[in-house]
């Protein structure tokens, strides 16, 4: 779901998804970018729950091909990073996995116990603290 | 970024039923797992970690735990308490594994702060069963223990000194801030008030190279000005109160600030 209509002090406002959030800074090509399907969720969604909060979303979006999780699609659905990725040339590094699954706390732990925690693993990726789909999961959930 | 260190031991929902897995092969809630199936190719084949090195890590206590610490009073679906938020009964957290303490704590009547929430209302009904949300209220407190709210500043404090070569792009946010931690509500205040500093470090023209920091709970559609949330749907709005006010002394301040909000280039520094 892109987004989720919450009732704040303010009126309704949408809660876009980290996925729809992060696909901006991850699409570095304008032309793709500005295609992309998700780019409208985010302009329309303020406008959508102000004045129709309650009509429900029947689907998502698809926000890439990066991101397409077709239902029942059992093969790997997401494509190595591009051969152009800048990290590949800066970072040094070699690994072209579009994501990778990192413990928060693990990396806490190092940080706080003074260890040399190689900031290569962040350089130049986008990071997601959190991110689930639903707003009421996101709100109880820590990374 | 290296997948070979995270192993720990998850549960996931597999033909409803609970079976030990991976970490990385962690169901979701909305795809019933079939995320796993997807992910599962690619992970088999660049998972270099041996078993060896897995079984170095600490281990966390065994899930279910024991009849005597079970936080559940019944694992039939029928007398599962139901969520006040969802309007669904909390099964699928039962059979989620120590990488999901998030829902678990959820479904398990953690401290409340519904109160503070609000609605969401896309994809769900709204609550209405009372006998439901107080029976949930009444379901024990979680086996595990909070992580410490100074995760989040720390992972952010993190990502902010890194050598500028080495930066994230981006940073998003995506995490309640002002959940109830181990380290109580002044660690809560704490974290809040670092994590919204760090987020406004960016806005500082001297501090290029930081990555973006950007929480997916703000409302606005424009993504140039990276703000943490100004809304209640955090207790980041501004500056908490005191370091050593309680919760409660917080709530009730609540109206107050979030009728006045404070943008994070606005937002006074904090008490020394």
């Amino acid at each position: 779901m892109p987004y989720q209509c919450v009732l704040t002090s303010t009126g309704m406002k949408p809660l876009y998804s980290a996925g729809a959030v992060a696909y901006q800074f991850i699409e570095r090509d304008p032309n793709v970018l500005a295609h992309a399907g998700s780019r409208h969720w985010l302009q329309d969604g303020t406008t959508h729950c102000q004045t129709t909060p309650y009509v429900l979303l029947q689907h998502g979006e698809r926000i890439d091909y990066h991101f397409s999780l077709d239902l029942g699609f059992l093969t790997r659905a997401w494509p190595n990073l591009d051969p152009r990725w800048p990290g590949f040339k800066t970072c040094g590094e070699s690994d072209s996995s579009i994501f990778r699954r990192l413990s928060a706390i693990d990396i806490d732990d190092a940080f706080r116990a003074g260890g040399d925690v190689d900031h290569g693993l962040l350089c130049q990726h986008v990071v997601i603290i959190g991110g689930t789909n639903a707003a009421g999961r996101t709100l109880s959930r820590r990374p | 970024m290296s997948e070979g260190p995270i192993q720990r031991p998850s549960a996931r929902l597999e033909s409803g039923r609970c079976r030990v897995a991976p970490s990385g092969h962690r169901a979701s809630h909305r795809t019933g797992g079939r995320a796993d199936h997807r992910a599962s190719a690619r992970e088999r084949r660049v998972d270099p970690t041996p078993a060896t090195e897995a079984q170095t890590l600490q281990p966390r206590p065994a899930w279910p735990p024991s009849a005597g610490e079970r936080a559940f009073p019944s694992r039939s679906p029928d007398r599962a308490p139901v969520d006040p938020d969802t309007g669904l009964r909390a099964v699928v957290p039962r059979c989620a594994g120590p990488a999901d303490d998030g829902d678990r704590l959820q479904a398990a009547g953690r401290p409340d702060r519904r109160h503070r929430r609000p609605r969401a209302v896309h994809g769900y009904r709204q609550p209405h069963d009372q006998p439901a949300q107080a029976e949930a209220r009444d379901v024990p407190a979680a086996p595990w223990p909070l992580r410490r709210a100074d995760l989040i500043a720390d992972l952010l404090d993190f990502m902010r000194t890194a050598p500028p070569a080495q930066a994230p792009r981006a940073v998003i946010l995506d995490v309640d801030i002002a959940e109830p931690a181990s380290d109580g509500a002044d660690g809560v205040a704490r974290s809040s008030y670092r994590a919204r500093r760090l987020g406004r470090v960016e806005d500082g023209a001297a501090a290029t190279h930081l990555a973006r920091v950007v929480s997916s709970r703000q409302h606005r559609p424009g993504l140039a000005a990276a703000i943490l949330p100004d809304t209640t749907y955090d207790d980041v709005a501004s500056r908490p109160p005191t370091y050593s006010g309680s919760r409660q002394a917080s709530s009730a301040t609540r109206t107050a600030r979030s009728a006045s909000w404070c943008p994070i280039s606005a937002c006074s520094p904090a008490p020394a």
